[in-house]
């Protein structure tokens, strides 16, 4: 691995500081970045790796204060908590749509869960199963047109993606690269459900 | 300039010039998966090249910029798959644009925070990769309504 490109980094290894939400972390299990292409010498080093680790995700061993989190940080997990419960009411509100939002919660709860990791939360409780079958007493509102609903979650969408990629710009370390990925996720729910309203699918 | 400026200098020329090989043999895939496809993809295919040539200009420049060499394209590339339809023009459409969006991410990370110029860029890059992969799926949904058409970490 000692011949890996700057860019990529070898699982296990940080570049962040020995903040102490990551120290309270025991458990790691590395995401993977996959590379698929090969060719000049030069494209070879970087794009014949297969598999390297990309910084690490693990569980919680540990329970952080939500208000003692970096502003970035608290701000990203609001974000992520509201989209998520909107994507749900919206899928409890029109569960014919559920091929698409099933899929677009599932990412959310993916986000939530590392963002609660980066912050030394305990993890999210284990999912109840279908979500459309709990949905949150506070679940915002959600129009009953099923196209109107889910505009409006493009919408949501789409801005949380927007504030996500600017929270990019100032963020410290592996949280540069996660919040640029939350927001590359988020554009592309956006994309889909402008696609479904459309009725590309 | 500091050492420590020199050394994230460094660190974001070499995570450009890796991006823009990974750019350069995308640029080459897509005009193999184009031939496959139909009509309406094959446009959009090529939108989709236009875009990623657009990429390597910005970041030639950036590297130009931090007084690094900027690479040249390969005559030829090897890709992943060769594809013989279009379900398989598809599928390497879909793996050009997640090895680009792992290279977007390497870039973003290896961006210093006083290098807003290369970290929007490299986030736009990443963004732009993913929801041209979501395009991607959503055209083989109709073969495999069991594709996944997002995922949650777009260049992890």
């Amino acid at each position: 691995m000692a011949d890996l490109p700057d860019g990529i980094r070898p699982e296990g290894s940080t570049r962040n500081e020995d903040t102490a939400a990551e120290r309270c972390h025991t458990r790691r299990v590395a995401l993977t970045r996959r590379v698929v292409l090969s060719s000049t010498a030069k494209a070879v080093a970087l794009l014949g790796l297969g598999t390297v680790g990309l910084g690490s995700v693990g569980l919680a061993a540990c329970s952080g204060r939500v208000e003692d989190l970096p502003d970035d940080l608290r701000a990203a997990l609001d974000r992520e908590e509201s989209l998520l419960e909107r994507a749900r009411a919206t899928l409890a509100a029109h569960p014919g749509l559920s091929l698409t939002l099933l899929a677009i919660v599932a990412d959310h709860e993916a986000h939530l869960t590392e963002l609660r990791r980066l912050g030394g939360l305990d993890p999210l409780p284990a999912s109840s199963g279908d979500p459309s079958l709990s949905p949150s007493p506070s679940a915002p509102s959600v129009p009953g047109s099923a196209p109107e609903a889910v505009a409006a979650l493009a919408e949501s969408e789409s801005g949380a993606s927007a504030d996500a990629r600017e929270a990019c710009l100032q963020a410290q370390g592996d949280r540069a690269g996660t919040f640029a990925s939350i927001g590359a996720s988020e554009a592309s729910h956006a994309f889909l459900l402008t696609s479904v309203a459309s009725g590309a699918t | 300039m500091t050492p420590a400026t020199e050394v994230t200098q460094a660190t974001e020329v070499r995570a450009l010039q890796d991006a823009l090989a990974v750019e350069h043999a995308a640029i080459f895939g897509i005009g193999v998966a184009g031939a496959h496809l139909t009509e309406e993809l094959r446009d959009q295919a090529q939108d989709a090249s236009i875009a990623h040539v657009g990429r390597v200009r910005g970041w030639e420049q950036l590297v130009r910029d931090r007084g690094g060499e900027v690479p040249l394209a390969a005559p030829w590339y090897e890709v992943p798959r060769t594809p013989t339809d279009q379900a398989s023009g598809l599928q390497l459409l879909v793996e050009l644009e997640e090895s680009c969006a792992v290279a977007a991410r390497s870039v973003v990370e290896a961006a210093g925070t006083d290098g807003p110029d290369m970290r929007d860029s490299g986030s736009a890059a990443l963004t732009d990769s993913a929801v041209r992969a979501t395009g991607w799926r959503l055209a083989m949904r109709p073969q495999d309504p069991s594709v996944p058409v997002t995922v949650p970490w777009p260049g992890a």
